[in-house]
């Protein structure tokens, strides 16, 4: 295991694929920062900057990662060298799953900095003092990258059963797509409640922080909401890895 | 003495679908063989190293590898392989050398050294920070070569290892894989479909058809198979073998009027000659004929199809 995820960072050292959507996430939220001032859509001081990391459309750019980083590894048979080693699968899956969750780490850090650092130049960085603002700053970044989890167990298990970089992204903006639709509907459904549903989906944790700050409970449900959307598709991926053929 | 059997497998066979892609495959490969797998694309050559190596999983049957079986052990003797399964596993944004470590750091060797050592052994050293992208085909496939080396395997599976090469390139992957055998001792699984080509390497052969072993021979046993033989065309082919009879008592095939066939003592071929001439026959040919490896591949693998059709 230690091996193998060893590779794994040397790969991630090596390979452009980190480089290139860090610059990617660096200019589209960049350019979100920008758009918002020059429309006056909203003003987001630089304190709540990081609320903006946990966006569908960088989430989309992690479906991009698990494309290109997980499934290529298929094509190019770098998943067949580590399992012809004599790797056993269950470890090959937890290397991958693992340097998924350090990319995306990575890449929220990466996406929260540009948004505080961004809305402080353009809106202010507000009136939150720095000691209050580095507690309130690790207890968020935490919510979201543990928010974000529960799309890369999907991501992850999309690159897994299809073995493929084209199809893990297509499924994983549908997937994305289909779990907006089913916010939306439940939240303006007009005949019976159903809103209650809503708890059940992770984006409901991320959408209503700003109202749930303190609410403790809030945020226990939304990590175990969030981890159960993380690991399920994990248990299901490494039973369907181990008995799967590798082209 | 006998070897240490290094693969064999029990009634290998593996469905996809409603097709079989292997019927019941018994094969048997010993400590220090370099082992020809022969057969025509969709023969089940690449399924079935895709089984030893863990890719896939038979549906019937199982395999020893070093004696071991069962998914456990198989998987901790595979850390004594080395593959490369038909196109070359290759990070194709990397260099030669950061391709390799990929593989050594897998494997959980830190002696640097050794890559530069192994990158020298398959000949590419001087690739620099040439991306494996821009590489030749040749250049991929001994890139392949070198990343399953690293790891200093026992046993080196190679499916088409010279499929798409030109002829400078066959003959440096087989020089390689010739060296490989000899100076390193390892016990090799190939296929190919250069049948020719093969025999030049390999000690031993298997033939695949549709997915079944058709029969497995050693290097000596495929030279008898191959029906060497002298063949002569003289005025009077039976008074010639008479002749033949009394001088070297061989037994000689009279197949016309002026053509004959001798199937022993082939390396007298000159004195059949001389003492045919000093005996008043008029000599029109006279060669020792080998059948090549493809005739006899495609007589084994259409008289297997003739048994198939005869028994249903």
């Amino acid at each position: 295991m230690k091996d193998l995820l060893k590779a794994e960072l040397y790969k991630l050292s090596k390979s452009n694929t980190l480089l290139y959507l860090m610059l990617l996430l660096f200019v589209t939220n960049t350019f979100g920062i920008i758009t918002n001032r020059l429309l006056k859509n909203y003003v987001l001081q630089g304190q709540d900057g990081l609320f903006q990391a946990g966006t569908s459309i960088n989430a989309m750019w992690f479906g991009a990662f698990a494309g290109f980083f997980i499934a290529s590894e298929f094509q190019n048979g770098g998943i067949r060298n580590a399992l012809a080693l004599g790797k056993y699968r269950t470890s090959v899956f937890m290397a991958k799953i693992f340097s998924m969750i350090l990319c995306i780490t990575i890449l929220l850090f990466v996406i929260v900095l540009v948004q505080i650092i961004g809305n402080s130049i353009v809106n202010g960085y507000g009136d939150m003092p720095v000691g209050e603002f580095v507690v309130f700053f690790l207890k968020n970044f935490l919510h979201i990258t543990i928010f974000h989890l529960s799309y890369a167990g999907f991501f992850t298990m999309f690159a897994f059963l299809t073995q493929k970089p084209g199809l893990t992204i297509l499924l994983s903006f549908c997937y994305e797509t289909l779990i907006l639709v089913c916010g939306g509907f439940f939240e303006n459904f007009k005949g019976q409640n159903l809103k209650p549903l809503l708890q059940f989906f992770p984006q409901y944790y991320y959408t209503k922080i700003d109202y749930n700050l303190s609410n403790h409970q809030f945020f226990v449900n939304g990590y175990l909401v969030c981890l159960l959307y993380f690991f399920a598709p994990v248990i299901i991926s490494i039973f369907l890895f181990r008995k799967m053929d590798i082209k | 003495m006998n070897n240490k059997v290094v693969l064999e497998t029990f009634q290998i066979s593996k469905q996809y679908g409603n097709t079989k892609a292997l019927h019941d495959v018994n094969l048997k490969i010993e400590e220090g063989q370099i082992y020809g797998l022969i057969g025509l694309n969709g023969s089940g050559k690449s399924t079935f190293m895709r089984i030893v190596c863990g890719l896939i999983s038979a549906t019937e049957g199982h395999i020893e590898l070093y004696g071991k079986s069962g998914n456990a052990d198989l998987q901790k003797q595979r850390s004594r392989l080395g593959q490369t399964i038909e196109t070359p596993a290759l990070y194709l944004e990397m260099t030669a050398y950061e391709n390799v470590m990929v593989q050594m750091t897998l494997a959980g060797i830190s002696d640097k050294k050794k890559v530069k050592e192994v990158l020298r052994r398959v000949g590419l050293t001087d690739t620099g920070n040439k991306k494996a992208k821009n590489f030749s085909l040749g250049m991929k496939q001994r890139l392949a070569l070198a990343i399953a080396l690293i790891t200093e395997p026992k046993f080196l599976i190679l499916d088409e290892p010279t499929n798409g090469l030109d002829p400078v390139g066959i003959i440096e992957t087989r020089d390689i894989i010739k060296t490989l055998a000899q100076e390193y001792g390892l016990t090799i699984l190939l296929s190919s479909h250069l049948l020719d080509e093969l025999s030049q390497i390999a000690t031993h052969y298997g033939i695949l058809h549709q997915g079944k072993l058709v029969t497995q021979l050693s290097g000596d046993e495929l030279l008898k198979a191959t029906n060497q033989y002298i063949h002569i065309i003289c005025d009077d082919a039976i008074a010639s073998a008479e002749i033949l009879n009394a001088a070297f008592s061989v037994k000689c095939e009279v197949h016309s009027n002026t053509e004959l066939r001798i199937n022993e003592k082939l390396d007298r071929i000159a004195d059949f000659n001389k003492v045919l001439v000093l005996s008043g026959q008029r000599i029109e040919h006279l060669s020792c004929n080998q059948n090549k490896l493809e005739d006899y591949f495609l007589k084994i693998t259409q008289s297997s199809k003739y048994e198939r059709f005869t028994k249903s």
